[in-house]
């Protein structure tokens, strides 16, 4: 386990933010570390919404139980939080 | 005594350029000093400045100019102005103070080398005068603002500002860098006095000033006025250059070297300039937006200077036309966010009337930026302090320095861009900051951005405290929400003397 930083980009906001996940960290636990820094604070929270993570120009959203780890990802990688 | 006419003896008198016969040219003139374009003496002899002065006339225009602005301010010193302005003008002097003053002094040295390096004699005579005016906006700019230091600590930025490692001193000193000392005179010619001068100073001492003026800080009108006259002649160095190189068939090093320094300095200037005129100033006060401004100064006349010196329009063009909309609006959004990290207090600048103009002058805002500010304004209401500052940094660009923006609201209309280069990966804010990193990735690959910073361990702690304190900003500089909140309560930001209301249960 270590920190990575990678930069996100979440949905409807306008800042791209740095972030700090862990490697052993799963994808929702990815989408909860950058949510933090965004819903609640510019955007609505929506605590009922399921989040999904993918990386920049990825067209599809990467398994739920997937690990930081797992997607190969290296520090300042671009991910995407969305909403389902 | 009778003098000549300056027009009779003006072009013999600044015909100075010789032969050498003790060093060869490129030792007179070494070419990274000089000229890259690599073009010789005889052709330079084609530059004519289309402003041109003598020294007498120098001298007595600038000590009238000078007695003008000073006498200004000493008969409005008692006038308290400063004092009854709105929180949000005050903010103002003290970012264009921080800003500027050491900034101007910076371009001191790039006057002087096109004054030493330059091998037009014409670009060396205007280059004499435009260091001494440099001095001039240094040290008249550096007074106006001492006499403010009494009232707020947060006015001592005039003079420290450049020397921190705040993330607006290292993005304002590569710009300059990367303008002035990395660059031979005839290039800075083009990027400081062309791009940056010609294309955007209007905008801060222009636009700036007549709002100045609506706000009743005639002082500060009248000082920025005063530098502009300078500006105004010594911004048209680069022209001649450009003339020069365009003749002998140097234009599309020519068009490089202005895209890469009007973006550059669009970057910087919509950062500073925007929040000022469409936010921080108080909107009774204000003249025209930012986009209108931009549109008057830089759409209009500085595409037109593009158009008749016979180059293109960058090759951004429609992208930049597209930032004017959204660049300021997000850029304002994390500069008040991270207000902590700026030495002036920002204004919000969204109570209900404010809001209006925004949507008035920019169709949309409300639905895009406006809903952020209503989830801010909640949390102020609420007490939420903790949600009101960051708990991390904004992603910084390793061209300009600064925050990746787009529009709000849009799903993921944002995106980065990067180039893998010497075993690292260099993160840019847009497409025209990547492209000139890669134009020559040997010239920015040593510079490290904020990011790079915390991430190599040069900021310790690496967490917000740790970051203040390694911009050198202390409790009293930082910045706080210039209207204490009140704009997140309707009624307060009608009269703001009326008491606020207790904090709505969360």
């Amino acid at each position: 386990m270590s920190a990575l930083p990678v930069v996100c980009n979440f949905e409807d906001g306008c800042i791209l933010t740095l972030v700090n996940v862990d490697t052993a960290f799963t994808m929702d636990e990815v989408a909860d570390a950058a949510a933090e820094h965004f819903a609640g604070r510019m955007l609505p929270l929506q605590p009922k919404r399921t989040m999904r993570v993918r990386l920049q120009d990825g067209e599809n959203p990467l398994p739920r139980a997937l690990t930081v780890h797992e997607a190969g990802w290296v520090p300042l990688d671009t991910i995407e939080i969305f909403y389902e | 005594m009778a003098f000549l006419n300056r027009a009779d003896w003006y072009d013999l008198a600044r015909a100075t350029n010789w032969s050498p016969r003790y060093v060869s040219e490129d030792q007179l003139f070494p070419p990274e000093m000089s000229d890259r374009f690599g073009l010789s003496l005889e052709q330079w002899e084609a530059y004519d400045e289309p402003f041109k002065i003598s020294y007498r006339e120098y001298v007595d225009v600038q000590s009238r100019k000078d007695a003008d602005a000073y006498s200004v301010r000493a008969a409005l010193a008692r006038s308290n102005f400063y004092d009854n302005a709105d929180a949000g003008w005050q903010s103002i002097l003290k970012l264009h103070f921080g800003a500027l003053c050491l900034t101007e002094y910076s371009a001191v040295p790039g006057e002087s080398k096109m004054a030493r390096f330059g091998k037009a004699p014409g670009m060396r005579n205007m280059a004499t005068f435009g260091a001494l005016d440099e001095m001039r906006h240094t040290q008249i700019q550096l007074y106006f603002a001492h006499e403010f230091v009494s009232k707020s600590r947060q006015f001592d930025l005039a003079q420290k500002l450049l020397s921190t490692n705040s993330w607006a001193a290292i993005a304002t000193r590569s710009a300059m860098d990367d303008t002035i000392l990395g660059r031979d005179a005839a290039t800075l010619s083009i990027m400081l006095t062309f791009a940056l001068e010609q294309g955007f100073t209007n905008l801060q001492f222009l636009g700036l000033a007549a709002d100045a003026a609506r706000a009743g800080d005639f002082s500060f009108s009248n000082l920025i006025s005063s530098v502009q006259t300078d500006e105004a002649r010594h911004s048209q160095i680069g022209g001649a250059t450009l003339k020069v190189l365009i003749a002998n068939g140097k234009k599309e090093e020519a068009q490089r070297a202005v895209d890469i320094s009007f973006w550059r300095q669009w970057r910087l200037f919509f950062t500073l300039t925007g929040p000022a005129i469409d936010y921080l100033t108080p909107l009774a006060h204000r003249d025209k937006s930012f986009k209108e401004f931009i549109q008057e100064f830089i759409v209009a006349q500085f595409e037109r200077a593009l158009v008749d010196l016979g180059l293109e329009r960058p090759w951004y063009w429609d992208f930049f036309l597209k930032s004017i909309e959204f660049y300021h609006h997000s850029g304002h959004l994390e500069i008040w966010f991270v207000r902590q990290t700026v030495w002036w207090n920002p204004a919000a600048g969204v109570s209900a009337a404010e809001r209006a103009w925004l949507e008035a002058k920019y169709p949309g805002w409300n639905a895009k930026w406006g809903r952020l500010w209503d989830v801010i304004a909640d949390n102020v209401r609420h007490g939420r302090t903790d949600k009101l500052y960051p708990k991390t940094l904004p992603m910084l660009c390793n061209i300009c320095g600064l925050s990746v923006g787009s529009i709000p609201h849009e799903g993921h209309s944002n995106r980065g861009y990067w180039t893998e280069f010497g075993m690292r990966r260099y993160y840019f804010c847009s497409e025209p900051c990547q492209w000139i990193f890669n134009l020559e990735p040997l010239r920015y690959q040593d510079h490290k951005s904020v990011i790079d910073r915390l991430l190599c361990g040069d900021i310790q702690p690496p967490d917000i405290e740790g970051t203040l304190r390694y911009f050198d900003l202390m409790p009293g500089e930082r910045g706080e929400d210039a209207h204490d909140y009140a704009w997140a309560w309707p009624e307060l930001a009608l009269d703001p003397a009326a008491e606020r209301p207790s904090q709505e249960a969360a």
